[in-house]
């Protein structure tokens, strides 16, 4: 008898995914919620994991501030000398230390800074899915669905994958089926998703979508109670689009035409570690190629790793930051080089950003001359509806813990007065409000979120 | 009980007789209940959904797990347990929790997983096509998933869509109306009855009668 085993005709051969395989989350369509009509208006989430230091990005102090008085210590000392040589940048009203990319830099006129963000927790994964849902999680465990996800959920269902993350986590619960995200560990993945890796003949397979495309029997019309035999169906014919759109030759890295060509260089694609499947630098492409060629409007993708350095910071943590935001500058390159059809406007025009990590790295060094982990962060925002070139926020002069910050003009308040804490308007911010912000920028609802948006980051 | 005993104890009993009779037991009347069949709710908090209207999860039909899915094609096929294994990765991506990041099963037909049973549907009905339709040593009839019954091509769709789906009976009759068009679109190809049978049980694999319980 013949036995039906996995390996067969190279089903696990072609089936090779990441080590994390394609991880999906859950969701009926349960909520109905309204078209926004913002056709264009597209969303990156980018995610630098692992916990990033502030001071060498988003929140750097000079070399005049000292640990012993102020209880932060910069490591300029530490850091390798062409790091040092950089110092800090000013472009604008942002500040910015020497890890990030002078590729970066020169997108930071659009972009604008939050500071002093508390993230109450030290833990990654509380930190990385706080930032990710905008709730608080329970225990470690996710409360509700990713903001990507919710964003989804309220636009229109247009795309072949409206919501895709690269490498990074995404949650629905009770969002409608086109919000769930679909979940890549790198473009390996994604090719598979997109590609049939069972050979059947045409004729076969023409034979079979014609019985799907009948109307259903009555076993599927008693097996539809609560819409289950119906969201399957619909997901049956999505998932031909998938193949049907022949979506992987967009992400096809080894096409030797001009075009790729131009990619592959502009995402600094060409070798050595930038091959992996899951750098950057391919992540960054992937997402570009998503929202450039209408598959996605809402892309999360892990644009840093291994920011986590307890030890050996001063060698690992600037030029893994820094590759981060040379993967970001490369995407947003790409999307200011690219017309929005005959708008005038280029797709960065029309794109929001928000760059994250879980949190930030203390102060002040271990004794392996390493930061360990910080309840204060920053995250870096950009796109419609919301100010650019401008920083919300401080953290504070010794030790570096947020301070508060008044939501209408975007200061720090370093000791807040009785009665503008019961006013509401000046409270210590948190990742919920950046995502209230950025969903109102949008004229979306954030509602979900109870809190209120950073008016001084509205436009 | 000798004589003397007898006439002793003859007045206790007549003594007994002229006592007078105990006062009536009175039994309590039962206080009035409310009724069992009341349909009245309490009070919720505010903004707390309507407790008729929440779905009970576990009544509802449900997509058969990864685990199930595994036994069921096992079963289907007549094949030993144990014969059909999901790659660990794709079982994954089909929803199986791994217990570090993931502890419950998703159990949602999404696109991507709809995507991945229409692949394991091919290896699966072409491996089945393999071992029942093979020219020179096909499994016993008795043990066949495809072409079971040689004389008569709807007798075998039938027997397949009860082994898919469980369906029988007159319940069957359009299915195997529907199963037939698939099989005769099939058999049209290049691979002939081999097609056929493929297509049927595609058209079974990747539908809601089988993958919903």
């Amino acid at each position: 008898m013949t036995k039906l085993h996995s390996s067969r005709r190279g089903f696990l051969k072609q089936a090779a995914f990441g080590a994390g395989g394609l991880l999906l989350g859950s969701s009926l369509s349960r909520r109905a919620l309204a078209q926004t009509g913002m056709d264009d208006h597209r969303f990156v989430f980018a995610y630098f994991e692992g916990g990033w230091d502030i001071l060498l990005g988003l929140d750097p102090r000079g070399t005049q501030t000292s640990p012993e008085t102020d209880l932060i210590d910069p490591g300029w000392g530490a850091l390798p000398m062409n790091y040092r040589n950089r110092g800090i940048r000013t472009e604008g009203a942002l500040r910015v230390g020497p890890a990030m990319a002078p590729e970066m830099v020169q997108h930071l006129p659009d972009c604008s800074i939050v500071n002093a963000i508390g993230m109450d927790t030290a833990s990654h994964e509380v930190g990385r899915r706080y930032f990710i849902t905008g709730r608080f999680p329970r225990g470690i465990a996710a409360v509700g669905s990713s903001t990507a996800s919710e964003i989804s959920a309220q636009l229109a269902d247009a795309q072949p994958i409206p919501n895709m993350s690269a490498g990074v986590e995404s949650y629905a619960t009770g969002l409608p089926a086109h919000a769930t995200a679909l979940n890549v560990n790198g473009l390996t993945d994604l090719v598979v998703a997109l590609t049939p890796f069972v050979e059947i003949d045409p004729t076969v397979v023409s034979a079979m979508q014609a019985y799907q495309d009948e109307a259903p029997g009555c076993g599927a019309q008693r097996l539809d109670r609560n819409g289950l035999a119906s969201h399957l169906l619909r997901n049956q014919k999505r998932a031909r689009t998938y193949i049907e759109s022949r979506l992987d030759s967009l992400f096809d890295l080894g096409r030797q035409d001009a075009e790729m060509e131009t990619l592959r260089q502009r995402y600094g694609i060409g070798g050595g570690d930038t091959t992996n499947p899951s750098s950057p630098e391919i992540l960054s492409f992937v997402a570009g190629q998503a929202l450039k060629n209408e598959v996605s409007r809402v892309v999360s993708v892990r644009v840093a790793q291994n920011l986590d350095t307890h030890s050996n910071w001063a060698a690992d943590q600037p030029s893994r930051q820094e590759r981060g935001w040379r993967a970001l500058a490369s995407l947003m390159t790409d999307l200011k080089a690219t017309p929005l059809r005959d708008t005038g406007k280029s797709m960065f025009d029309v794109t929001t950003f928000v760059v994250f990590s879980e949190f930030g790295r203390t102060p002040l060094f271990n004794n392996l001359q390493g930061r360990d982990h910080f309840l204060g962060n920053s995250c870096l925002v950009a796109g419609p509806g919301m100010k650019r070139n401008t920083t919300i926020g401080q953290s504070a002069v010794r030790g570096m813990m947020p301070y508060s910050t008044d939501l209408d003009s975007g200061t720090g308040v370093p000791s807040p007065t009785e009665a503008q804490l019961s006013s509401g308007r000046v409270q210590t911010l948190s990742p919920k409000h950046v995502l209230a912000t950025v969903l109102e920028s949008a004229g979306l609802n954030h509602e979900y979120l109870r809190t209120e948006p950073i008016q001084a980051l509205l436009t | 009980m000798n004589k003397k005993n007898f006439l002793w104890a003859l007045p206790l009993l007549v003594a007994c007789e002229a006592t007078p009779e105990p006062p009536p037991v009175v039994i309590p009347t039962p206080d009035p209940k409310t009724p069992v069949t009341s349909t009245e709710q309490p009070t919720m908090p505010v903004d707390h959904p309507d407790p008729v209207g929440l779905e009970v999860a576990s009544r509802g039909p449900r997509r058969l797990s990864v685990e199930q899915l595994e036994r069921t094609l096992e079963h289907i096929a007549d094949l030993p347990l144990g014969s059909i294994e999901i790659p660990e990765n794709l079982a994954l991506t089909m929803g199986k929790p791994d217990f570090l990041r993931v502890t419950e099963e998703s159990l949602d037909p999404s696109p991507l997983y709809m995507k991945f049973i229409v692949d394991l549907g091919g290896f699966y009905c072409t491996g089945i096509a393999d071992a029942d339709l093979n020219a020179q040593t096909p499994r016993p009839e008795n043990q066949r998933l495809m072409n079971r019954y040689p004389a008569s091509v709807d007798d075998g769709l039938e027997h397949m869509l009860l082994m898919f789906t469980g369906i029988e009976g007159e319940d069957a009759a359009p299915y195997v109306e529907r199963l037939r068009r698939a099989y005769d679109a099939g058999a049209a190809s290049a691979l002939g009855a081999r097609g056929g049978w493929e297509a049927s049980c595609l058209a079974l694999f990747t539908s809601p009668e089988f993958l919903l319980y």
